[in-house]
């Protein structure tokens, strides 16, 4: 670029700092707020695949009784499968580190789901010993060489430490119902090698599978999809075993978990950022049309002085480029190593990858690029409409509009209009642009708030709905695996509580199917559902409640009949669908216990919900109970589990209210520098300063009226996406109050005639000579 | 001397919407390489059109314009810029400086047009604002702007300089200074000079008077003996 009009567009820059340091602004929040977004999912989800790219993360896992090695000859023979290994595990103390609980995973290979070594050696075949799981390790201080005392069913052995590995399946795991939320520190996982099972004879209950044709872990095609489920499908029709239940990849708990995590910032880059962008670019824009205006002499004073066209576009191109650039830039890298981070910093705590690196997608720098050829663009475009005009023409001033309302001029309304309201209709009417620019600024910003409140809401409302209104009971106690009908109806009256089943289950209407949740309830009102307009929905004597979602996908509706199958078992069954629900975390079909045991199932409780108090101390005294969680402890977890979301969204309003500000306040600006010659004229003709800035506030606030309420619907709109598509396995509560919309409103208002406030104050300064002049 | 203009019944004709305007029309002219002349007429003749038109900032509708023996109307934009650039200095009535760049910087702006210039300094020099040379054009006064603008348009070494009303916005003293400057490049640096303006008196200046009435010229007339600008009784 030239020296010197390089030095004359930072001057100019400088000069005209206040709207491009907004555009500098609106950039760097837009990219700060995409880049952090983006950077987090893309973290999320790389660190997942290498880390399952390296270990070969499970195609499918097989559940059942007891796998033979049989059954392993049976597997491979299927020509999709590349290797299948089995697998068994209890569930012990480890005496040595405060009786905490540790998962002892039993393996004969090491091919699938490897263990990835840490420190120590890795896994050989028919070692003694134990390979741990490394943040337990590093949070308890046990190293290799380290010999660790196990109790496991009423067996005390010791076992020592040869290695400090990570594991896939444990990517993102619970140990038991006695924990409400992820606590690693505080429980373990550890595998050993089969020979070193304590007691006579090992069952192994799981059985997972390399398959061939499958090499892509997170980012799975829809060719890996359909290979897995044609495999699934070959296994069932091959492996004649009784409860055999299959799950897929992309079924796995730590798979979904991190999927559910990565479609919530994959949401918010969708929903936000594309908005503050879209402000930043129409500020860009504005502004530079403008300056391009306002410069109209020193354009055409430089291309009379020979300077060529293309010179010049890209002499003012620059201007937008550089700001745009630099905002844009910056606020990806802060984005990225601030925001972002911080977000990042979630992973750590949730999932026991040992693979921690943050990234950021192709869609970063892609946006920035898009940012910057779209500003340059307009600007090419509004430099290029001046500069095909000869330098003569150039140098001309620009004609005056013609000053008129338009038709409202012509009707007997007019008359009875204030000078004001006469003075801004006409105003508005011949500087569309500048208006509708206007109008959609405000309606940019009010969409922003109205969607970051009512999203603030709906994220308040949740807790409410699932501990308040669905889920009221005191307690919740789970049952093991060793407990039985009997054992839950004695604990049910004991307590008084509401026994509910819930097992795993594949619903089929047509040639749709998919795995969804069986929720089987016994009388009670402990355990409630709620319908698509908020009713509570009555579980029916015959019948079933479908969830909404469910139906979305299976194409069904009340009075359809669907087909539902437990995977361990063989018998279909078929029940008319009586009504859709909603629910905060599964989705499926509700069944009434009278109802499931009609149509032939066996009733097997798993958890009892209460009102009355029941003994933390059953989760260790009593054999048949698995955990026993308090309310607060749920609420407690769930309010965990939210924070980061929590966090996103606070960040998002935040910024959306500063975004807000900053368009309102660089139109305004503009708006304001285009009517100073008005103005100019408006007191030379003796019009007080209080009264011309009462007729610019009035025309600001017409248009903060109409672009306030233009924003509303869409951000409802962004609502609706963004609760919609959080979280496929639950629904978010849509019923807002009043108050997120008097919010949008409201803030739109207070920030469009505070900054009307602040700049028409430059009335009372102007320089009626030097703006009559209207010379640069 | 050698012809370095020449106008074949040049005409230009502007058209807003349904009106059209003629402002000039089978314009016949000729100026000399070194001559320094006056096109003088009232307002509204047609003079800052034949100006234009002279300097390659507008096209004419009709006729032929000659530079040399180049015809600057076969030329198209690209070429007219290359024209403005490397052979025309302009001087604008209200200066037209830009207004972020010092007084050193308006001149070495033409630095940027790549072509070989003067030392600015040396420019600034010639106008006797060499001092000046940091301040911008928002701490100069109306002459001091204008001297600027002449050293910017002559720092190219341009064969003509055409000015706009160069005095138009000055006093009277200062315009005596401008019109010294403008006098000098054409008597010592051998510029053709090209002036309009209103004011008769200038005409004593020149060494030849271009009168323009309705849009054509009138007369040419030859100034035998031209004053020096301080000698004129303004």
């Amino acid at each position: 670029m030239k020296k010197n009009l390089l030095k004359k567009m930072f001057r100019d820059l400088k000069n005209n700092a206040v709207q491009f340091l907004s555009i500098f602004i609106m950039c760097l929040l837009s990219m700060f707020m995409l880049s952090s977004f983006d950077s987090d999912r893309q973290s999320f989800l790389s660190c997942t695949d290498k880390y399952f790219k390296a270990v070969n993360f499970m195609d499918l896992s097989l559940m059942s009784e007891g796998f033979t090695q049989e059954d392993i000859n049976d597997l491979v023979r299927i020509p999709e499968i590349k290797h299948a290994e089995r697998r068994t595990s209890l569930i012990g103390k480890l005496k040595s580190v405060k009786d905490k609980k540790i998962e002892l995973n039993f393996i004969e290979s090491n091919k699938i789901c490897s263990l990835y070594c840490l420190k120590g050696e890795p896994y050989t075949k028919d070692k003694r010993g134990l390979w741990i799981d490394w943040y337990f390790a590093k949070e308890n201080g046990i190293s290799v060489g380290d010999s660790l005392e196990i109790e496991c069913n009423g067996k005390a052995f010791t076992e020592p430490v040869n290695g400090i590995v990570a594991e896939p399946e444990h990517l993102y795991y619970i140990i038991d119902e006695s924990f409400a939320d992820v606590s690693y520190s505080e429980y373990c996982y550890a595998f050993l090698d089969a020979s070193e099972y304590p007691f006579e004879d090992i069952t192994f209950d799981r059985v997972l599978i390399d398959l061939v044709n499958v090499d892509d872990q997170i980012y799975l095609s829809e060719a890996d999809k359909e290979n897995i489920s044609e495999a699934k499908l070959k296994i069932l029709d091959g492996i004649s075993k009784s409860s055999l239940r299959i799950v897929m990849k992309n079924e796995q708990p730590g798979y979904q978990e991190v999927i559910t995590a990565s479609n919530f910032d994959g949401m918010m880059v969708a929903l936000f950022p594309p908005l503050f962008i879209l402000l930043s670019v129409l500020c860009t824009i504005t502004t530079m049309a403008r300056l391009t205006a306002k410069q109209r002499t020193v354009i055409g004073t430089l291309k009379a002085l020979g300077f060529s066209k293309a010179t010049i576009t890209v002499h003012y191109t620059m201007y937008s480029v550089v700001i745009s650039g630099a905002g844009s830039l910056i606020g990806a890298l802060l984005g990225y190593y601030i925001f972002g981070a911080w977000l990042f910093s979630d992973y750590e705590e949730l999932y026991t990858s040992p693979i921690r690196q943050m990234e950021m997608s192709d869609i970063v720098p892609l946006v920035i690029i898009g940012i910057v050829l779209l500003t340059g663009l307009f600007n090419y475009l509004s430099c290029r409409k001046l500069l095909v005009l000869n330098a003569s023409e150039i140098l001309k001033p620009d004609a005056p509009k013609v000053s008129n309302a338009g038709r409202i001029e012509k009707t007997f309304i007019w008359k009875k209009l204030s000078f004001a309201t006469r003075w801004n209709l006409r105003d508005i009417n011949i500087n569309k642009g500048r208006s509708i620019m206007g109008i959609a600024g405000v309606a940019l910003g009010s969409s922003l708030l109205m969607g970051s409140f009512g999203i603030m809401e709906c994220f308040s409302m949740q807790e409410d709905w699932i501990y308040k209104r669905l889920r009221p009971a005191e307690y919740t106690m789970n049952l093991s695996g060793e407990s039985d009908y009997s054992r839950a109806y004695d604990y049910a009256r004991k307590f008084g509580g509401q026994m509910v089943m819930f097992s795993e289950v594949e619903i089929s209407k047509g040639d749709k199917s998919k795995m969804y949740s069986l929720t089987v309830a016994d009388e009670g009102n402990l355990y409630r559902f709620q319908d698509k307009n908020g009713d509570y929905a009555e579980v029916p004597a015959y019948g079933a409640l479908l969830s909404a979602k469910a139906a979305k996908f299976l194409n069904a509706d009340t009075g359809d009949v669907i087909s539902f199958r437990i995977p361990t078992q063989k018998k279909v069954y078929s029940i008319n669908v009586t009504g859709l629900y909603t629910s905060p975390d599964s989705q499926g079909i509700v069944l009434s216990r009278s109802c499931y045991e009609k149509l032939g199932g066996y009733f097997e409780p798993g958890t009892i919900y209460t009102n009355m108090t029941v003994p933390k101390s059953y989760e260790t005294t009593q054999n048949d109970v698995s955990g026993v969680l308090h309310k607060e402890e749920q609420v407690h977890a769930f309010r965990k589990s939210n924070e980061n979301n929590n966090d996103m969204i606070y960040i998002t309003v935040a910024i959306a209210v500063i975004v807000g500000f900053v368009t309102t306040f660089n139109m305004g600006i503009l708006s304001f520098m285009e009517k100073v010659r008005d103005v100019a004229t408006l007191k030379v003709l003796g019009f007080a300063t209080k009264k011309i800035r009462w007729i610019l506030q009035q025309q600001n606030l017409f248009i903060t009226g109409i672009g306030s309420l233009a924003g509303i619907p869409v951000g409802l709109v962004y609502i609706s996406l963004l609760m919609d598509k959080i979280d496929p396995s639950g629904d978010f509560l849509i019923k807002l109050s009043l108050k997120p919309y008097i919010q949008a409103v409201f803030f739109s208002f207070v920030v469009s005639v505070a900054v009307n406030a602040i700049i028409s104050r430059r009335v009372n300064v102007i320089n009626m000579v030097e703006a009559l002049k209207g010379v640069e | 001397m050698a012809e370095l203009i020449t106008f074949e019944n040049v005409g230009k004709i502007y058209k807003t919407g349904s009106v059209t305007y003629e402002a000039l029309h089978d314009v016949n002219l000729t100026i000399d390489e070194g001559e320094l002349v006056v096109i003088l007429g009232p307002s509204g003749a047609g003079k800052s059109t034949l100006l234009n038109l002279l300097g390659g900032l507008d096209a004419a509708t009709s006729g032929k314009i000659f530079f040399s023996t180049e015809e600057l109307t076969s030329f198209n934009d690209e070429k007219l810029g290359k024209f403005r650039s490397l052979d025309v200095g302009i001087i604008f009535q209200f200066y037209n400086l830009v207004p972020t760049l010092t007084a050193y910087e308006n001149v070495a702006l033409m630095e940027d047009l790549g072509i070989k210039i003067m030392d600015p300094l040396e420019a600034l020099d010639m106008v006797g604002l060499a001092d000046k040379k940091d301040s911008f054009p928002s701490q100069m006064s109306g002459g001091q702007q204008q001297r600027i603008s002449i050293a910017r348009a002559i720092a190219k070494r341009p064969r003509l300089l055409l000015c706009d009303e160069p005095t138009g916005a000055l006093d009277t003293n200062t315009g005596r200074d401008v019109l010294r400057i403008l006098q000098e490049q054409s008597r010592i640096h051998k510029k053709t000079v090209v002036m309009v303006t209103h004011n008769n008196l200038f005409a004593e200046v020149a060494d030849k008077v271009v009168y323009v009435k309705n849009g054509t010229v009138v007369d040419i007339e030859k100034v035998e003996s031209p004053k020096d600008a301080y000698d004129l009784d303004w």
